[in-house]
């Protein structure tokens, strides 16, 4: 089963992680907030599957394109 | 007058400050967290403290670490520039219990300004005209589908201690209005501490106009006219200009006079902004105060001819109004300011990293402010405003010109900015024809096509 590996779409740090490994997600999901220039951005889950493995902590600061967390897609 | 300022603020905020104390022969104090070490603004003060770690909330919101900077330079007064603790009554008390003078109003205009249900209710009863409202809002459902019945749907929740469009939400009947309360309960609570909310009527395209308001510590009050600030995307002002295009001028010089009475009736002090929404069939309704220098106070120095840092300064050291204004009653030409952000002109997604390039043009009528130089970083830390652009000139179609020759000799790399938005929004022809309103720049994305890459 493909690994989804979920991107920071901008420079900034995370402020919020709304999943734990192991967790099933759908896609749409919300599952983690980020904050750049005084500003909240919501990455949601792109696929429907199960959280492998969380790369960043909340607090942390982000990259464009830098992991964030992988999920293995149901298909 | 002060010896020595303290300026709790940093980039083109700090160096708009520092500019006029120069100017005063008044000496000043800067502070800077980890991350702008090496921004212009600090070799251009006269002193400069290190306040720690890069987020706001240890540096240049930590109260403790500020005072401390007050007390070991011995600075007489605090400028807060805008942002930050600029609107903090705290703080200002604070400072103000150490014997030095918070520039600004005094502790308890910026509290009670900063409640919007005590806002209105004030403005009300001295009869600023103010659209319907519920005051303070319920806890329990069937008030609070009465309150949104008694206004009238569309209403807007908003919070009370809110600003910057958090957690403002429309709501267009009873289901909704219960859902939506929740929810801006929520936000409110965890963006301001303080989940208080009010409805006021929804208006859909309303026009931002705001007054510029000066006042001194002895109940005089002026005014310098308004400032047009409808082109804003998600309540984040993009272009602001005055004098108000096709607007009555009886009238709004009228709304302002009025303004002016109820301030030194209310004895208001130093400075601020009456916000007013303005619908499409001419009505006036107060919105909000601010009690503060305002980042577009730029447009209403151009056609007013004044400094409103000395001014406010002036008035802190507790001169008189009349000492400070020239009683000048027009506007000179017309002015507009356009905010470059550090964002990308398509996604708006921020785009923060150091400016491998920036030069910014020399063009007359041009005034351009900006907290950045060549090699240093637009962080993340903070707000994405790389420069702010002020054309002034006599009529707005010159100063239009003016603004786009300008922004097409920017030369910025490193980032992306949104010059090419700010662009392509002056030249439209709806900008052009003065057709303003606060829907505008989401009617302007859908007639170009592009979606909002985020919520």
């Amino acid at each position: 089963m493909p690994i989804h590996k979920v991107i920071s779409p901008l420079t900034g740090s995370i402020w919020k992680i709304e999943l734990t490994v192991g967790q099933a997600v759908t896609a749409g999901q919300s599952a983690v907030i980020l904050e750049s220039m005084k500003a909240e951005f919501s990455i949601d889950a792109p696929v429907t599957g199960i959280v492998q493995e969380i790369v960043l902590s909340e607090g942390d600061e982000v990259y464009e394109d830098d992991v964030i967390f992988t999920i293995e897609a149901d298909d | 007058m002060f010896n020595k300022v303290l300026i709790i603020n940093r980039g083109d905020s700090a160096s708009r400050v520092i500019r006029t104390l120069n100017k005063m022969k008044i000496a000043s104090v800067v502070v800077y967290s980890e991350i702008d070490a090496d921004l212009p603004y600090i070799k251009e003060a006269t002193e400069s403290y290190a306040i720690g770690p890069s987020p706001a909330q240890k540096s240049y919101l930590n109260q403790d670490v500020l005072l401390d900077v007050l007390q070991k330079s011995g600075a007489d007064a605090v400028h807060p520039g805008f942002g930050f603790l600029s609107e903090n009554a705290d703080f200002a008390q604070k400072v103000e219990n150490t014997g030095a003078k918070f520039i600004g109003p005094s502790p308890k205009w910026l509290s009670k300004m900063a409640n919007k249900n005590v806002a209105r209710a004030i403005m009300s009863k001295y009869g600023l005209p103010i659209g319907k409202g519920s005051g303070k809002l319920s806890d329990n459902p069937d008030e609070i589908k009465k309150a949104g019945r008694d206004i009238g749907f569309p209403v807007l929740v908003k919070p009370a201690g809110g600003g910057g469009g958090i957690g403002m939400l429309p709501a267009y009947n009873e289901e909704e209005l219960l859902k939506v309360v929740q929810e801006a309960r929520t936000m409110a609570q965890r963006a301001f501490d303080d989940g208080e909310l009010y409805l006021e009527k929804y208006f859909e395209k309303p026009r931002h106009i705001e007054f510029q308001v000066l006042a001194d510590q002895h109940g005089h009050v002026t005014h310098f006219f308004e400032r047009d600030c409808s082109i804003q995307r998600r309540h984040q002002k993009l272009i602001e200009e005055s004098p108000a295009v096709g607007l009555d001028r009886n009238e709004i010089n009228q709304l302002a006079d009025k303004i002016t009475e109820i301030l030194a009736d209310i004895g208001y002090d130093n400075i601020g902004t009456v916000e007013m929404l303005r619908d499409s069939q001419g009505h006036y309704s107060f919105l909000e105060m601010n009690t503060r220098l305002q980042v577009e106070h730029g447009v209403s120095e151009e056609i007013n001819g004044i400094d409103l840092v000395e001014a406010q300064i002036r008035c802190a050291a507790g001169e008189q109004l009349e000492t400070i204004v020239d009683n000048q009653k027009a506007p000179n030409g017309h002015a507009i300011e356009v905010r470059i952000y550090a964002e990308d002109p398509k996604t708006f997604f921020p785009s923060p990293g150091k400016l491998l390039k920036f030069s910014a043009p020399t063009i007359d009528g041009i005034r351009i402010e900006t907290g950045f130089a060549q090699g240093t970083t637009v962080s993340p830390f903070y707000d994405p405003m790389v420069a702010k652009v002020i054309a002034h000139a006599e009529t707005r179609q010159e100063a239009i010109a003016k603004l786009l020759i300008a922004l097409k000799h920017f030369e910025i790399v490193g980032i992306k900015t949104n010059i090419p938005f700010l662009i392509d929004v002056l030249n439209s022809d709806k900008y052009q024809l003065g057709q303003l309103d606060t829907g505008f720049v989401k009617e302007f994305l859908n007639t170009i096509g592009e979606k909002h890459a985020h919520s």
